[in-house]
């Protein structure tokens, strides 16, 4: 939320829910990968396993970067 | 329907964890009433900027925006660039040295400071009341969803995310409303980006999109009558009788951009106090600047979803109370969601939507607790109490709030129209503030006298038109000066009305009674005092410089969809 070094950044806590649903996409998309949805359209792109790969990446940068006690400049 | 499954429900149950978690973090680091009401004033400019935007990103905007794109097509852009690039830029560069450097904790507070009490406590009093409208019309339109795609039961949704939104505000205050504002700002974009790049994907690109919408649009009218363009934004405008708004160029330029759209975002405190929170003059500088590049980018998750669904989801029809919710233009979004998501992104999209109107609920609840603590309650009933007292006093009208809120959720169940209606709330109390507020800061002149008059006549004008009007009193073609006006241009209108009036009332009664000698005005007013400034930096780091590449986009972008 601040700058202040004693507390948890709003961004690492983005990161937080970013990571846990971009895992959780993830895992469902491989999911579908082996067990196809039907009745959605686009579903053999497999976008969604693409989607979760990203957020999870997204959320592993802002967890990295704004890490408690993280050496800030 | 929507068919949910256990990922689907997972991610929503670790949403209402989750924002309860950050609530609970933050509950320890609030001590004081200026860390509740005010973040502690420590906001760095993206945190304070991507807020300032996310408080107006809620899902009611969301799907208001798509049903009005379905509805008109691309002018409801209008909203996203011309309605609020602009004024995000002038709040910037030449309100907030004013704002920080006043040290005020509200707008009304700014206008205590400038024109004095009766002004502070008419400001505060309209705006108590127009957020609590507001924050009930977010709870409504998130129970309806529930209720509509869900199956889930209206009044326990409602009871559940508002004891959510209660529960984190009261323990961390405007920081947790914050927080969880930056978190629905990136759940929003994660998981609706998707939609426009399947929707495009299967449409067959841009191109095939025109067409489609052109075939859809040529459908619809009626055989001898001219199909309507739905595709660009300015050059349709030269008549209300050839865009599907019944717009004229006028109405957008003057009434969205220069009243309502400046007015809501320079003096409605909601999306104002985010900014407040900047820790510095730079930063508060640079806050709504960061924010008018998310907005610009904000249509292609709002505006082109509409105009996919406009090509793929022919049989939707205006809301009335003859036709179920998911039949609506309303639904188009979340039938898009549908049409779609699987399992998991469904979870995800659901998800966004709830936090969108949950952050709602929270933002209008915060900024109530703000202007009822220290603007009335403060200034009325109790003004010298200790910081703990008005610290409670805060947790406990947020409680209150909540209640009232959830109270005018059921009278909201009576109206059809919901965006018509937050239209109609910020023609009311917001265009009008606008002139007050211009008035006051640029115009050392104005007086105490003129502030109020001018502020309460030109909300009595803005109602008085809307009642006029819905009784068929006043016919809106003299307030629109358009045959085929819609409610949407009455609304406009009105707004403009309503600013002419006070401006007008503004200037008469200044000229006719006393100013403040300019020594009271230094850090009030331009031409009052020197205009603060945020000290030598290098030319890529000042505000103007990123105000300017903004402004350049927002013109680039109105010249492609001319």
């Amino acid at each position: 939320m601040t700058e202040d070094k004693k507390q948890i950044s709003i961004w690492f806590m983005a990161g937080i829910i970013l990571s846990v649903y971009g895992l959780t996409i993830t895992v469902t998309g491989i999911y579908h990968v082996f067990n196809p949805l039907e009745v959605v359209v686009g579903a053999d792109m497999h976008l969604d396993l693409l989607w979760g790969i990203l957020m999870t990446a997204a959320g592993a940068i802002f967890l990295w970067l704004q890490r408690p006690g993280r050496p800030t400049s | 329907m929507f068919r949910l499954h256990a990922v689907d429900l997972f991610i929503i149950g670790f949403y209402f964890v989750f924002v309860l978690g950050v609530g609970w973090y933050i509950k320890h680091l609030t001590k004081t009433s200026k860390d509740f009401f005010q973040a502690g004033r420590r906001q760095t400019a993206w945190i304070a900027g991507v807020s300032f935007i996310a408080a107006n990103m809620g899902a009611l905007e969301l799907m208001g925006w798509s049903s009005a794109t379905y509805q008109y097509g691309m002018l409801a852009v209008h909203w996203y660039w011309i309605g609020a690039i602009p004024a995000i830029l002038f709040l910037g560069i030449f309100m907030m040295p004013f704002y920080h450097v006043s040290r005020t904790h509200s707008v009304p507070g700014y206008l205590k400071l400038r024109f004095g009490e009766p002004t502070r406590i008419l400001s505060a009093v309209t705006f108590v009341v127009m957020t609590l409208l507001a924050s009930g019309i977010s709870m409504y339109s998130m129970g309806l969803v529930l209720e509509t795609f869900l199956g889930w039961d209206f009044n326990t949704s409602v009871a559940i995310t508002a004891a959510t939104v209660c529960a984190y505000v009261v323990m961390g205050g405007l920081t947790s409303a914050i927080f969880n504002e930056i978190i629905q700002f990136c759940l929003i974009w994660a998981g609706s980006m998707l939609i426009p790049i399947i929707g495009l994907i299967e449409v067959g690109g841009w191109n095939n999109l025109v067409q489609k919408v052109g075939e859809r649009a040529a459908a619809l009218t009626a055989p001898g009558e001219p199909v309507l363009d739905r595709l660009h934004i300015w050059s349709t405008m030269g008549s209300g009788a050839d865009n599907p708004m019944g717009m004229h160029w006028l109405g957008i330029a003057f009434g969205l951009c220069f009243v309502i759209s400046a007015g809501y975002w320079t003096g409605d405190f909601l999306v104002v106090q985010r900014v407040l929170t900047a820790k510095d003059l730079r930063s508060a500088k640079m806050a709504p600047i960061i924010g008018s590049y998310f907005k610009m980018a904000i249509p292609f998750i709002v505006i082109l979803p509409g105009l996919i669904g406009f090509a793929l989801l022919p049989d939707l029809q205006p809301a009335s109370a003859g036709v179920s919710p998911s039949e609506s233009y309303n639904a188009v979004l979340p039938l898009l969601m549908q049409r779609y998501f699987g399992p998991g992104m469904l979870g995800l999209g659901m998800v966004a939507l709830i936090a969108g109107f949950m952050s709602g609920m929270a933002g209008n609840v915060s900024a109530f607790a703000t202007v009822w603590t220290y603007d009335l309650y403060r200034s009325l009933i109790r003004p010298e109490a200790s910081d703990r007292h008005y610290l409670r006093m805060g947790r406990w009208c947020t409680v209150l709030g909540v209640g009232i809120s959830i109270a005018t959720t059921y009278i909201v169940m009576h109206f059809s129209s919901i965006m018509d209606y937050m239209q109609a709330l910020f023609s009311f109390f917001i265009a009008p503030l606008f002139a007050t507020l211009l008035r006051g800061m640029f115009w050392r002149r104005t007086t105490a006298t003129a502030g109020f008059w001018g502020l309460l006549l030109g909300m009595t004008t803005s109602i008085g038109i809307f009642m006029s009007v819905r009784l068929e009193v006043l016919d809106p073609r003299y307030v629109t000066m358009s045959e085929n006006a819609s409610a949407m241009a009455v609304n406009m209108w009105q707004a403009g009305w309503s600013f002419i009036v006070n401006f007008v009332v503004t200037v008469v009664l200044s000229l006719l009674t006393t100013p403040k000698p300019l020594a009271e005005l230094k850090g009030l007013v331009y031409g009052a005092s020197a205009v603060p400034h945020e000290g030598p930096e290098p030319w890529y780091m000042r505000p103007a410089f990123w105000a300017w590449v903004s402004l350049g986009i927002f013109v680039i972008l109105n010249i492609t969809f001319w």
